[in-house]
């Protein structure tokens, strides 16, 4: 049996930590989000996040990323920033008003979100599906078929990259250039409707694949990799749940 | 009395139509192979051949439905209803398209994923994987990821993750397409060698090339149905001109292909030999219509190069300039390509070669805009590209995609074809397209026999029909640089043929054309211009007469 070889050494450190662990991080992390309530400790914890995954995958501080989670965030922000009437009403507008607890809910909310999206972004991003599977099948007896499906989630966002980058490749290059207004909508519906075909298509593919190599044929199967788990690993799941923890008693 | 033995594979009396197809794709279909022999399936694109392994393979009717009718047996069992480890236990199958035959992860892990759903131990898997590896020359990149590879190092990982079943039964469609001629010397020995060693082989292709003789029976598809069948041998001392007619062989198997300009259309039974000239000469004037970007309009130079072949004198400005260029992927250990260096002139057609994963693509892709060039290395009309906008640099290049799969953007054929014209008239959805286009795109695609499929969506054509389709697309408009990539690969000659006369008309009309190709005797010339890449780095450039 062969252990993973391909992991890249020089790469940031969530890289080279096993799933498992940064499953049981993602966990914790997700755990003190929900229970988080004020603001501060809310954007303390995203901050300690954000740096975290921005050093430890050196590739996730990029637009894209950021203008993905305005898109989110703003409007959430907005809607849960009104739908609360609590402590000093600081401005108003017939029915609308704006209020110092609405103002903090909406940035607990918004924040847990954003800490939510970057954890699992982090953890699609900087895990090989192989070692995914591989942890959950031998060590913690998952039904592979579950592990596999699991798996190819993960790896569904860098597909959906992957098409976007071709369709606005052939777009391109059979001359379409960017619209205004009405026009632009329809060509970025165009544009995501060949995306969303040209992903539907590809896994189409995949499932075509693995199934005309035996996948799902008997109720087990073998490894050629092994999955050994760091001897490290244990200090830090332990390490990660006690200050999770900690933190959870003291905020 | 000696017994008849029991075939292998077995079809009786099958048809199949896809869904939403008002026609049958196969109709009444009957063929027997038995175990241990070699049989290879040839049909023009379209024909259904590639439909008819995936029928065999299972895969039709189970995952993309539609309707089989008759019966289908390999050893004992039903491939359209037969568990999934049964099948894989028995028999390996490789499409054309090797992206749709791997899963994810590495070469190690794409050869390893079969046997190990089938539950063979891992030292043995260790060991298929090694020996698959070196015999397919994988060893290299064994544990680089499938989307970073070329497309003949997928083509060969895909082929080694079938081979790792170890099955009794072979289906290649077109299994090397995408390889260098090393590459498809060192399949067909290993196909030749397993298929010794007992292996039943089915292989398809679209033209007969020099692995048909290898196989014991042949048959001949068309439109569906089986039209011919025999030893090798046989059929060409008996069917040449047929299997001319057919696009299987060549017109002349000993001419070179320049002489095949004045070709038949898609239908084999009509017209005439100057079916093509008809159609492009209207095609042609039309297209004077819309702004030549800068191309010369010389009728007189068209005729001569329709009639003889005779490609223009190159001179002028260069309308592609290559200086010194390097470049590297941001995760590569060496650079993709080096130091390279050469010009591209009007009327020029120039080959671009080398073995699979040196660095084609990635040239073809920096010099039509794809992959942002470096500061001062691609210049056009004397300005350097990595200053332009990606739609610059568009607008003054017809790209012909590797996988014409990846440069669909509508959704019929017809949209598909008009998709260039509309953005360069610059329509909004509703604006109707003016007749003149309309007529010019009718004719090209008529051209390419493709309008009576005008309504369909393009990825439901065929391998050779999908080429043609991409390269009538920007062929429709005049352009002073065409890129194609490796064109024609997998095509049969009806296909080859139209991508000809398409090229040396826009090279008649002033435009640079650069082919990238592995069989450059296909777009052989009397004066050619090879440029070989090796490694990254240009090794050759040269003029050389073909004949």
């Amino acid at each position: 049996m062969s252990v993973t070889k391909n992991k890249p050494e020089s790469r940031g450190f969530l890289y080279r930590i096993d799933p498992l662990t940064k499953l049981v991080m993602l966990l914790c992390i997700s755990v003190l989000a929900v229970h988080i309530e004020h603001a501060l400790p809310q954007l303390l914890l995203f901050a300690v996040v954000w740096i975290a995954i921005a050093i430890g995958s050196g590739q996730l501080v990029s637009g894209p990323l950021i203008r993905l989670l305005a898109a989110i965030g703003i409007p959430y922000f907005g809607l849960s920033m009104l739908s609360v009437r609590e402590g000093d009403i600081w401005w108003q507008w017939g029915a609308l008003q704006l209020t110092s607890g609405g103002l903090e809910y909406g940035a607990v909310m918004t924040l847990r979100i954003f800490i939510l999206c970057l954890t699992s972004i982090a953890l699609s991003v900087t895990t090989d599906y192989r070692e995914l599977v591989g942890a959950l099948v031998l060590k913690l007896k998952v039904p592979y078929r579950f592990a596999y499906g699991l798996a190819l989630a993960l790896t569904f966002l860098p597909l959906l990259r992957e098409e976007a980058r071709l369709a606005l490749a052939a777009r391109r290059l059979r001359g379409q250039r960017k619209a205004r207004g009405w026009a632009a909508l329809l060509q970025t519906k165009d544009y995501m409707g060949a995306v969303f075909t040209g992903s539907i298509r590809r896994i189409q593919h995949i499932a075509g694949a693995m199934e005309a190599k035996g996948f799902g044929a008997y109720p087990d199967r073998t490894f050629y990799h092994s999955f050994v788990l760091p001897s490290s690993a244990l200090y830090w799941m332990s390490g990660s749940i006690a200050i999770t923890i900690m933190l959870y008693i003291i905020l | 009395m000696p017994t008849k033995p029991i075939p292998f594979v077995q079809l009786s009396g099958v048809s199949y139509a896809y869904e939403d197809s008002d026609s049958p794709t196969l109709e009444q279909i009957s063929l027997d192979v038995q175990a241990g022999e070699w049989l290879t399936i040839i049909g023009a694109s379209g024909s259904g051949k590639s439909t008819l392994c995936r029928i065999m393979n299972g895969q039709l009717p189970r995952i993309a439905g539609g309707q089989r009718k008759g019966n289908v047996r390999i050893d004992d069992m039903d491939p359209g209803s037969a568990e999934p480890g049964l099948l894989a236990s028995h028999m390996g199958s490789l499409g054309q398209d090797p992206d749709a035959e791997l899963v994810v992860g590495t070469v190690e892990d794409e050869i390893a994923f079969g046997p190990e759903n089938l539950r063979i131990p891992a030292e043995e898997i260790g060991r298929r994987i090694d020996q698959w590896t070196e015999a397919l020359n994988l060893q290299p990149i064994r544990h680089e990821y499938i989307h970073q590879l070329s497309g003949g190092q997928r083509q060969r990982t895909a082929l080694a993750s079938v081979m790792s079943l170890q099955p009794q039964l072979l289906i290649l469609d077109e299994p090397a397409a995408s390889l260098d001629p090393a590459g498809k010397q060192d399949l067909l020995h290993i196909i030749e060698h397993w298929h010794r060693t007992g292996g039943t082989l089915i292989t398809a292709s679209a033209r007969w090339d020099e692995t048909v003789m290898k196989c014991s029976r042949v048959v001949i598809l068309t439109k569906g149905r089986i039209v011919l069948e025999g030893t090798p041998a046989e059929l060409l001392l008996h069917h040449r001109e047929r299997l001319e007619q057919l696009y299987i062989l060549p017109p002349d198997i000993n001419q070179a292909a320049d002489q095949k300009a004045a070709i038949q259309p898609a239908d084999e039974h009509a017209n005439t030999d100057t079916y093509a000239d008809t159609y492009v000469h209207e095609a042609t004037d039309l297209s004077a219509s819309i702004a030549s970007a800068g191309m010369q309009e010389d009728k007189s130079e068209l005729r001569r190069s329709e009639g003889n072949a005779a490609v223009p004198s190159v001179s002028g400005q260069p309308v592609v300039e290559v200086r010194d260029l390097t470049y590297s992927y941001s995760s590569a250990l060496r650079p993709a390509l080096a130091n390279v260096q050469f010009a591209l002139y009007p009327g020029e057609m120039v080959l671009l070669c080398g073995v699979n994963g040196s660095g084609k693509t990635t040239l073809t892709r920096l010099l039509s805009g794809l992959l942002q060039p470096p500061v001062q290395s691609i210049y056009r009309n004397g300005k350097d590209t990595a200053r332009q906008s990606i739609y610059d640099r568009a607008a003054d290049t017809g790209y012909v995609f590797q996988h014409p799969d990846h440069q669909w953007v509508a959704a019929t054929v017809w949209e598909e074809c008009v998709y260039g014209i509309r953005a360069h008239l610059n329509l909004r959805p509703r604006d109707r397209l003016p007749d003149l286009y309309e007529k010019e795109a009718e004719d090209m695609l008529r051209f390419a026999g493709l309008l009576e499929r005008r309504d369909d969506s393009p990825y439901s054509l065929g391998g050779g029909q999908k080429r043609l389709l991409a390269a009538v697309c920007q062929f429709l408009l005049p352009r002073p640089l065409y890129i194609l990539d490796e064109p024609g690969s997998a095509a049969d000659y009806f296909t080859i043929d139209r991508l000809l006369y398409l090229c040396r008309r826009a090279v008649s009309q002033g435009a640079a054309l650069l082919i990238v190709t592995h069989e450059p005797e296909l777009f052989a010339a009397p004066e050619v211009r090879k440029l070989t890449l090796e490694q990254g780095r240009l090794i050759e450039d040269t003029y050389s007469s073909s004949r």
